[in-house]
């Protein structure tokens, strides 16, 4: 097999140009519609954030979370933590260098010219310069290594060792930056969660460094930018803390407590910082977290493929029953769901060959089981967005180099699952050819790496002790990498089928709904298989020296 | 050999991938200009095609492309019917968009499917030019100088012992064969070549966000070179004759076509077919008197007779092409007003902005002398009425924001049949090698896309009313030499950065700011990567280039010589010194003067888009000089890859004719 990324290595050169074609594909994006666009008198998300703006750099910050007559709770209350906030006052300040009309107090609703509009476009890139850009470099450089081999751009040497693991960092990479569900949302729709996507991402790479602390405090400014990052919260908690009890570094029950403690104390003061304008009383505290967690929303918004959107085709939850039972329903299954994982990391790995106790878990059992908590949460908590699906593609995308397969088509399903949405929005376009350009630049490779690994997983280590669950997996998996051209092919045919009916087929008078429930249906058999591997495989991880199983489901048929 | 074209399908994806994310780009008048081509070849009779003129935007293309429109108008009709009533003008509804933007994406599929061809093209050339393999015909990787010629040869003999050395010194990476390295090399070869065609900075610019069928046209082009350098020379001749019916302004490239048709299909060789060009040897055509059928009839009795045929055939076959497109309009009688669409006199010199060609020093200089003689006349005791010179109190003013010069106010005019006598002048060199040969074989597959590319240049430089986009047509096939040789590859590096700097200013909304600075940029730095690891190979060795780091690899593409100083490990070095002999050292001008120039133009960048925005003063009283700035500094990159090019071809065309007067 033949590819392109044989071609590209992961030196200095090779990576500044992916990053510059990573920031071409944001601009190239930029230029279509986004969330709202010119939909007077709510607008979309668009707005939202341009609202933010104008509020943050014309109140005082005690003001920004309480309703005013100029801060009005029905137009784009910000309902984001204070991190969020001091980051719009800054993109506040660049928009009034610019054009100061464009963030006036209460005359700039659903200001929309071409110039703001760069601005507004150009902020969101420059979140991602700052903030997912660094993060992803030192995740990959700190998952897989820096760039050993000098061969750059040299070709012809796949098969070894020093190949497989330049492919591997080179697809991480390319996986974490061209994510098209990613992309789409925040430059096309217009968000900012590639700022606490990052600050996650950062929050991980400084874990596997070992640098837990810098971690939980990375992992805290991410909370703080988004609350949607407690999708992460089961899986970071479980792996310090399984860290803390079982690392060799701290044996005894004193270090142990005090190695918890000083998380703990590391977590409250980065809260306390971001906190501080609001710390003076408790009411405004309590303003902030009103704001920040509306429980009065419903069950889910619009169109998500979790499972109880899934699942109300069947059993109208909504109608069924009241919306507090609903709420602690959703927290049972979210726990439930996410506990085995967390599980796994607080019990931390066995030492191997024999005896010797228990170890602390592995970085790669961290990005599982913040796979793994993520899907719980999309899954069945309550008040899920159909954007939410993009917090559990940030650890499959950095996992590409374990998972390749996985990560080639995950994120093109995320899109797929999203195609509602995006439809409204106006970026159909953007939304096929990023899906193409991710499925070009991926599927190739990914395949490839996969059987690779497969290949020495089946020779060397299944052989000598695996369980039967394990070598299930590893059959299932070869079975599915033997055929999977046509799973694959199956699946594309299968998505692009669904598209050619809703372009042309008319939904029935009583069904308007039907297409985007056939959307939503798709997706979720996906990641319903993905999410069931994943939990699978958390089990399975952590024996041979952090190198997880290469393997991976099947594919989704629709 | 290429075992199969997975990464080609990737490219293209990619390719169409950036072209679908322009949709909702900037569309020049261009667009409108094509929306009412296609309503004027769907509604009305042929008759008035070139009659009508309801919109500003009259039909001036030739025939060929006009029906191309019908053909599109066809499938426009489902889409949208209202694009295709002619008094709709400025129509352009979402679907039309749509539809227009598509039609160009889809019809690139012509270029792609050039561009593969070509590489497929080269990888086999090149294969079988390694010293391992079939040997029937030289190395093209250099095709400079003359001279290099007898280093090329020493090269071909040097690589293999390099690759030996540091294939075992080469780090555990496993001991593969030379023959899969240079396989390897080849296919990367295809791969940059590939790439750049298909992904080209400024044709994506002009076709996709400007607005502009480019692509076709240079995907036949390409066709036609394919075809050329495979031996199929009637099918190349036909398909340019093909492309001049579509837009002719292509007309450029005529004389060498016309060249290489007569010696190389004409009077050249005994059998038909693909072994043509390589048959050609020096000994057989050497002894002619220099006429054209007197070359090839000195060994052969019935050689004449062929001519003949050949000739004829040639000529029916032309003839067919232009009388499909014109003869319509012959019958209709309107030929005379078809030629005045299609060469529109009295557009001026310059187009409104100037493309970066040697009339653009030339304007600028005009310029600064009307503006400094008034003042600087008095002190030196010139009467400039006494000159002969009458400087208009306006001429140096220019207050508008274009640069237009309609009459230079001190340097003299310059007319139509002078610059195409200019152009003429300049290609004489190409021509007289063309005719010559090198007295090797494959001579003419070697040559022909440089001369082709060349003669796009020279009417770039010195053409009448010349479009900024013109480069575009002498940088494509430029690429196909630039993955052969380094010094092709420091030319197309030198002239696509000049070429397609010089093409940002047509995008000119702050929307497409980014979009177009960063498409320049990305294909800048890929192509230069991408160009610098080959040849670095070239130079190195296989192994070495692995070894070397990008930091070398560049080095190596834009200062050869400082190669040889040394600075990294003896080992190294000594490889070096033994392989880097002076390969291209006729051709290695620039180097340092080079990266200054590109670093220039950062500062121009600077200037044009923030200085001159920053300060009123400057935008009020010199409106004019950013773009002035912008083709002036363009148009040094251009005209040294001119000169370059034409100093090449001067020493070819002497060194062939000599050794055609030695046999």
């Amino acid at each position: 097999m033949s590819d392109l990324l044989d071609y590209v290595g992961d030196d200095l050169s090779s990576t500044a140009i992916i990053v510059l074609l990573a920031v071409l594909v944001r601009v190239l994006t930029g230029l279509s519609l986004y969330s709202g666009a010119g939909d007077a008198p709510k607008y979309g998300d668009y707005e939202a954030q341009r609202h933010w703006m104008e509020l943050t750099i014309n109140l005082p910050v005690r003001k920004w979370y309480t309703d005013s007559p100029v801060n009005n709770a029905s137009y784009w209350p910000l309902d984001y933590p204070p991190l969020s906030g001091y980051q719009s006052w800054l993109c506040g300040q660049a928009m009034r260098a610019v054009e100061p009309a464009s963030v006036e107090l209460v005359k700039s609703h659903g200001y929309e010219t071409p110039t703001s509009k760069i601005v507004m476009r150009w902020t969101v890139i420059a979140a991602d310069l700052l903030v997912y850009f660094p993060a992803c470099l030192a995740a990959v450089y700190v998952f897989y290594g820096s760039s050993s081999s000098p061969s750059a751009l040299s070709s012809s040497t796949s098969g070894s060792a020093a190949a497989t693991a330049r492919r591997a960092r080179v697809l991480a990479l390319i996986a974490l930056l061209f994510n098209p569900a990613a992309i789409i949302i925040d430059h096309g729709h217009f968000q900012y969660n590639n700022v606490s996507l990052g600050l996650t991402l950062a929050a991980a790479a400084a874990i596997g460094a070992g640098r837990q602390l810098l971690g939980a405090a990375l992992f805290s400014l991410a909370l703080n930018h988004k609350q949607m990052a407690l999708f992460f919260a089961p899986a970071f908690f479980a792996h310090l803390l399984g860290w803390a009890l079982h690392s060799e570094r701290h044996r005894g029950v004193g270090p142990k407590i005090l190695m918890v403690s000083k998380l703990g104390l590391t977590v409250i003061a980065t809260f306390a910082v971001c906190w501080a304008p609001y710390l003076s009383s408790k009411e405004a505290v309590l303003q902030v977290l009103t704001r920040i967690f509306p429980v009065r929303r419903g069950l889910y918004e619009d169109y998500v493929a979790n499972w109880w959107c899934t699942s109300s085709l069947l059993i109208k939850w909504k109608a069924k029953f009241p919306a507090p039972v609903l709420l602690r329903a959703a927290a049972v299954t979210t726990l439930a769901a996410g506990a085995p994982a967390m599980a796994h990391q607080i019990m931390g790995r066995p030492a191997q060959p024999i005896g010797g106790g228990v170890r602390s878990p592995t970085r790669w059992g961290l990005l599982r089981c913040m796979a793994n908590s993520a899907f719980a949460f999309y899954m069945f908590s309550y008040q899920v967005h159909e954007k939410s699906i993009l917090l559990p593609l940030l650890p499959i995308t950095l996992l590409a180099g374990e998972e390749p397969t996985l990560a080639a088509w995950l994120p093109i399903l995320a899109a797929f699952s999203m195609f509602p949405l995006l439809e409204r929005d106006g970026v159909s376009l953007p939304y096929i050819s990023l899906c193409a350009l991710y499925g070009a630049v991926m599927a190739g490779p990914a395949l490839s790496l996969a059987r690779q690994l497969h290949r020495a997983q089946a020779s060397s280590k299944a052989r000598r002790r695996s369980g039967w669950l394990k070598q299930a997996v590893t059959g299932l998996s070869g079975w599915a990498l033997r055929h999977w051209v046509v799973l694959a092919s199956l699946a594309v045919a299968g998505n692009l089928g669904l598209h050619a009916a809703r372009l042309i087929l008319p939904p029935p008078e009583r069904l308007p709904w039907l297409h985007d429930r056939a959307f939503i249906t798709a997706a979720f058999g996906g990641f319903a298989l993905t999410s069931i591997y994943l939990q699978i495989s958390q089990w399975l991880e952590g024996g041979d020296g952090g190198r997880g199983p290469a393997v991976k489901t099947q594919r989704k048929c629709d | 050999m290429i075992t199969n074209a997975g990464a080609f399908l990737q490219l293209a994806v990619i390719a169409t991938a950036i072209k679908l994310l322009l949709v909702p780009t900037y569309r020049s008048t261009d667009f409108e200009v094509h929306r009412n081509w296609l309503a004027i070849t769907h509604s009305l009779p042929i008759s008035k095609w070139y009659i009508e003129e309801t919109s500003e935007w009259t039909l001036d293309y030739p025939p060929f492309f006009a029906w191309f429109e019908w053909v599109l108008s066809q499938i426009a009709r489902f889409v949208d019917p209202a694009m295709l009533v002619v008094e709709n003008l400025e129509y352009a509804s979402g679907r039309t968009v749509l539809f227009q933007r598509l039609s160009v994406i889809v019809m690139d599929a012509v270029l792609l499917a050039a561009a593969y061809a070509l590489a497929r093209d080269v990888s086999s050339d090149d294969a079988s030019s390694r010293p391992g393999g079939e040997g029937k015909s030289k190395p093209k990787k250099l095709q400079g100088l003359g001279l290099q010629a007898d280093v090329a040869a020493d090269q071909t003999t040097a690589a293999p012992a390099t690759t030996s050395h540091s294939a075992s010194i080469g780090r555990g990476h496993g001991n593969s064969s030379i023959r899969s390295e240079s396989s390897g090399s080849n296919m990367r070869r295809s791969i940059v070549l590939f790439f750049l065609l298909s992904c080209n900075a400024g044709l994506l610019l002009v076709d996709h966000v400007h607005f502009q069928y480019n692509g076709v046209m240079m995907g036949l082009l390409l066709w036609s070179l394919y075809a050329a350098r495979s031996g199929r020379h009637l099918l190349s001749g036909l398909l340019f004759a093909a492309l001049l019916n579509l837009k002719h302004l292509f007309l450029y490239a005529a004389p060498v076509y016309f060249v290489y048709l007569l010696r190389h299909y004409c009077c050249e060789g005994t059998v038909l077919g693909p072994a043509c060009a390589e048959a050609e040897s020096g000994a057989r055509s050497s002894t002619g008197k220099g006429s054209s059928k007197g070359s090839s009839s000195t060994r052969k009795g019935f050689g004449l007779g062929r001519v003949v045929v050949r000739l004829a055939l040639l000529g029916a076959g032309v003839l067919a092409v232009f009388g499909v497109s014109f003869g319509p309009f012959i019958m209709m009688q309107q030929m005379p007003q078809v030629l005045r669409r299609l060469f529109p006199f009295g557009r001026g010199l310059l187009h409104a902005y100037w493309a970066a060609n040697a009339w653009a020093p030339y304007a600028a200089a005009d310029k600064l002398l009307a503006a400094a003689l008034p003042r600087v006349a008095p002190w030196l005791g010139l009467d400039l009425e006494k000159l002969g010179l009458r400087i208009e109190p306006g001429a140096a003013n220019m207050a508008g924001g274009l640069v237009r010069v309609s009459r230079f106010s001190v340097l003299p005019q310059v007319s139509p049949a002078a610059t195409a006598l200019a152009v003429l002048l300049a290609l004489t060199p190409c021509l007289a090698a063309l005719w010559a040969g090198d007295g090797r074989p494959g001579y003419m597959r070697r040559s022909i896309v440089r001369s082709v590319s060349y003669s796009f240049l020279s009417g770039f430089v010195f053409g009448y009313h010349v479009h900024e986009k013109a480069v575009l047509v002498a940088l494509l096939p430029l690429a196909v030499d630039a993955v052969l040789t380094p010094s092709a590859a420091r030319r197309f590096l030198l002239l696509g950065t000049a070429g397609n700097y010089g093409l940002l200013p047509l995008i000119f909304r702050p929307q497409e700011y980014g979009t177009k600075i960063l498409l320049f940029l990305s294909y800048f730095f890929v192509s230069m990567v991408a160009l610098g690891s080959i040849h670095a190979e070239v130079q190195l060795g296989p192994r070495e280039a692995g070894v070397a780091d990008d930091g070398a690899a560049l080095q190596a593409l834009f200062s050869p010589s400082k190669m040889q100083d040394g600075s990294t490990s003896p080992v190294k070095s000594g490889l070096e010194r033994r392989t880097v002999k002076s390969p291209m050292k006729g051709a290695a001008v620039f180097g340092r003067m080079t990266k200054l120039y590109l670093a220039g133009f950062l500062a121009v960048e600077l200037y044009v888009s923030i200085v001159h925005e920053a300060v009123p003063a400057l935008r009020r009283r010199l409106p004019f000089v950013p773009l002035m700035l912008t083709s002036v500094y363009c148009s040094i990159g251009v005209l040294t890859v001119w000169v370059d090019m034409a100093t090449e071809w001067v020493c070819e065309a002497s060194l062939g004719w000599r050794k055609r007067r030695k046999h």
